[in-house]
């Protein structure tokens, strides 16, 4: 029975008009990519929501093949989505779906008119989770979408002509993006997160038609196919800093004949540290922190006999002066005092420096890969501290950690915003973690970040025009925070030529953090030369061990 | 009348101890098995080359209590009391050896006052206890004197690197502080006798710019404010920061002073420390 009208969907329907949707987007995944505004690697939009899709999927795959309300099935796209959500437009589709549950609320089955309140309640909650929207996004393509659906639902004319109604809003509100959006139209491109929104709605288009044409309504085999799993993220949790002040503070006196210092120093430095020994001839005093006071003694005795013997249990002293201090300042006993910090890095250098400077966790992220919520939630769950500073360290990535914040209400999470590893670096750098108040934290990174500018050099991965700048695939980039850029035929001088476009007068320090591709030879000419232009700034140089971005930099 | 006594971790300047009569007892440095009283065997330009040259990395080591009892005795006159006020007990034992001191000294009259502070934190209450005794308060007045001086004397310096203090486990509340990378330099303060981080600031001249800042937010209100000026063996740069600090807050008195190489052991050859308080 061909032309059958679907006026409502039940719980199964909608899972696969879920599935169909969501293998619309997977197909133009390379295609959303390319319409990056920026010709460089970065956080790639197609694969971001290919990722906060298939977090659903996988969760759909558990469902029981039976019957399950509508509800069911939306509630699992939600908190599946808000989990799995990975860079901005991510996170805005995730948004999306977690307003849509709010919309239709608890119903068995959905009919259009249902469905145009979740798309409207999703377009409220995307514009409230973005700090500034910007329009000629995927904001503007939800939104245009739902005003359509709306008029569309009064309508009665079946599922079918609703989606053909929304993917004609979506494609002349995507068409409209480069208008409303400078960059795009000077890139040439639309923009890459409506049109990841518009390849879903035209997946559930498809999907109707296929029942509409009687091709039954369930998932052939093959279409499952391009569902595969999201990269595990594993967090390093580093090593939390060890009490220092440990062991016995051990003091004595030795009567002998002949005592020598020096002999008596050799054989106990074994025994710990702070060794001092005063004294010679009959009478010699000793004072170490030792670990094992019996053993120190014992050796002791072999030498003479002993006087005056006290040993203090160090962690006692300090226990007791921890929790004084605790006390004076209104904190409850047992509550947990240091500050935990996680944050994002990618490559072994970076990853060590991060932790040195006191990270207690590091997970990977950054350009190339773009850190989802869900990985957050689980390195946040390996940190043994209840108050957490998370630092994102790319401005794709930023609202997915705030995403995560909301997710885990037990614990006191706060995000600063560093745009980039140069930021996040000199934040943690500076803030001073014994501070037991997060607000206090937040104002410190606040004024340090308005001290550092950051930069990064890298490959042009296809010819574009910038700020009235050719770009040919090939060339070297260097882009600093907001419009300085710099194209140069190698990535040396697009460094340096960089560097003198970042640099202010009352600047101090110049930070290089070189990458995969560049030898600590090469680097070392870099920083030399650096020096030579600005010897009045300090130019340090470490290894960062990034993927594809060969420099990155910070100036303060 | 009342005699001062102190120790030589106070770092107060010979022409100052001379002209307010201070005593002194001195604490001891070791490189090796050398062994060179404080600031008297061993002036603090010596220790600083001498720091960073020998082969040794040098110990100290508190007076003894027969160094106390000598001076105690020495200065006590028919009818007078001893006030000793000394650097924080809990960076040092020098505090214990006066009290037994005190312990074999019964006709003595001998009060022993811990200053929660160092170097010329110490010193400038110790100045202004010794100008009060000579202007002829009781022990209650000059107790109220030190009282004022360990509330309100706040010391902000920072360290080269915090190596040495790590080495002498001197450290306080600031160990958890990583300064290996990055040059870092943490900003320090006191805070119940502890060294106590303030904040970390990366590179040499913005953690002085840092600590001015931080500075001028605490006093820029107060009148008549006693400084004190302490750094390893850099005069010039102490008299360079003097006419800084002098044009932006209302000092009353400033001292410029050398850190001695007692506190310089912990603090290492990089140390830079400003000390302020309202006058009492």
């Amino acid at each position: 029975m061909k032309g059958k009208l679907i006026e409502s969907l039940q719980g199964k329907q909608l899972k696969n008009l879920f599935i169909w949707g969501a293998n619309s987007l997977f197909e133009r995944e390379e295609y959303i990519n390319n319409l990056n505004v920026f010709p460089v690697p970065d956080g790639d939009t197609g694969t971001n929501m290919k990722l906060t899709l298939v977090a659903a999927l996988e969760a759909l795959k558990e469902l029981p093949q039976d019957q399950v309300s509508a509800t069911v099935v939306v509630k699992i796209i939600k908190e599946s989505t808000l989990k799995g959500a990975r860079g901005n437009s991510g996170v805005i589709l995730s948004q999306l779906f977690r307003g849509f549950a709010l919309g239709v609320g608890d119903t068995d089955v959905l009919t259009p008119a249902d469905f145009s309140r979740g798309l409207v309640a999703g377009v409220t909650a995307a514009y409230r989770a973005v700090m500034r929207p910007v329009e000629g996004t995927i904001l503007t393509v939800a939104r245009e979408v739902s005003r359509a659906a709306t008029k569309s639902a009064d309508s009665e004319c079946g599922y079918l002509d609703y989606f053909k109604t929304i993917c004609t809003a979506a494609r002349i509100a995507l068409e409209d993006t480069p208008r409303l959006l400078p960059v795009l139209r000077e890139a040439g491109v639309v923009d890459a997160g409506g049109m990841g929104l518009l390849c879903l709605y035209k997946g559930y288009y498809d999907y109707m038609e296929r029942v509409w044409n009687n091709l039954g309504d369930s998932i052939p085999e093959d279409i499952m196919v391009p569902i595969i799993s999201s990269p595990p993220v594993h967090a390093r949790v580093v090593e939390l800093p060890q009490e220092t002040v440990g062991g016995y503070c051990t003091e004595l006196l030795i009567k002998g004949a002949g005592l020598s210092p020096e002999t008596l120093k050799q054989e106990l430095q074994l025994f710990g540290d702070s060794l001092m020994v005063v004294g010679e001839g009959d009478l010699v005093k000793i004072h170490i922190h030792t670990e094992q006071p019996g053993a120190v003694l014992t050796a002791c005795q072999g030498r003479g006999t002993l006087h005056d013997i006290k040993i203090d249990n160090m962690q006692d002293q300090h226990r007791h002066r921890v929790d004084g201090i605790e006390v004076s300042e209104g904190g409850s006993a047992g509550e947990e005092v240091a500050i935990g910090t996680l944050a994002v890095s990618s490559g072994a250098g970076l990853d060590e420096i991060f932790s040195s400077i006191g990270a207690t966790a590091v997970i990977p992220g950054g350009q190339s890969m773009n850190t989802s919520a869900n990985d957050f939630l689980q390195a946040i769950k390996k940190i043994p501290s209840r108050k957490i500073i998370i630092l994102p360290n790319n401005k794709n990535i930023l609202l997915a950690a705030q995403q995560a914040v909301t997710l885990m209400p037990d614990r006191e999470l706060r995000v600063i915003p560093t745009k980039s590893i140069p930021e996040g670096l000199s934040v943690l750098a500076q803030v001073n973690l014994q501070e037991k108040s997060l607000e206090k934290i937040i104002k410190q990174a606040e004024r340090i970040l308005s001290t550092v500018k950051s930069g990064q050099v890298t490959e042009a991965v296809r010819d574009a025009s910038i700020n009235g700048l050719d770009i040919t695939t090939g060339d070297w980039l260097g882009m600093a925070d907001e419009d300085r850029l710099v194209i140069a035929s190698n990535k040396k001088q697009a460094l340096v030529d960089l560097v003198e476009k970042m640099v202010d007068s009352g600047d101090e320090i110049i930070s290089i953090y070189y990458g995969q591709q560049v030898t600590a030879q090469e680097a070392d000419q870099v920083k030399k030369s650096l020096s030579g232009r600005h010897p009045e700034l300090q130019v340090e140089l470490y290894f960062g061990g990034q993927p594809l971005y060969p420099y990155l930099v910070g100036v303060e | 009348m009342i005699k001062i006594v102190t120790d030589s971790t106070a770092d107060i300047p010979g022409t100052v101890l001379a002209k307010e009569n201070i005593s002194v007892v001195p604490l001891q440095v070791f490189f090796g098995d050398e062994c060179y009283r404080d600031w008297i065997e061993i002036t603090p330009p010596q220790f600083y080359k001498k720091l960073v040259t020998s082969e040794y990395h040098p110990r100290t080591s508190q007076p003894s209590p027969d160094d106390f009892k000598k001076i105690y005795q020495k200065i006590a006159g028919p009818g007078d009391e001893i006030v000793s006020i000394h650097l924080s007990q809990q960076l040092s034992g020098t505090i214990h050896s006066a009290n037994a001191a005190r312990e074999t000294l019964p006709d003595l009259k001998i009060n022993i006052y811990d200053s929660e502070l160092v170097s010329m934190g110490t010193g400038i209450m110790v100045v202004e206890a010794a100008r009060a005794a000579k202007r002829g308060a009781d022990r209650e007045e000059i107790e109220e004197v030190i009282e004022h001086y360990r509330r309100n004397t706040k010391i902000y310096f920072f360290v080269d690197t915090l190596k040495y203090m790590y080495k002498s486990g001197r450290i306080g509340r600031a160990k958890a502080l990583f300064g290996s990378m990055l040059n870092i330099k943490p900003l320090l303060t006191f805070e119940q006798g502890l060294v106590t981080p303030l904040e970390q600031v990366r590179g040499q001249s913005r953690a002085l710019k840092r600590m001015l800042e931080l500075i001028n937010e605490d006093f820029q209100h107060r009148k008549s404010l006693k400084m004190a000026l302490v750094n390893a063996a850099d005069e010039e740069g102490a008299i360079r920061l003097k006419s800084v600090l002098e044009a932006e807050l209302d000092i009353g008195e400033t001292f410029i002073s050398a850190v001695g190489p007692v506190i310089g052991t912990h603090a290492g050859p990089g140390v830079l420390g400003v000390i302020l308080s309202p006058a009492y």
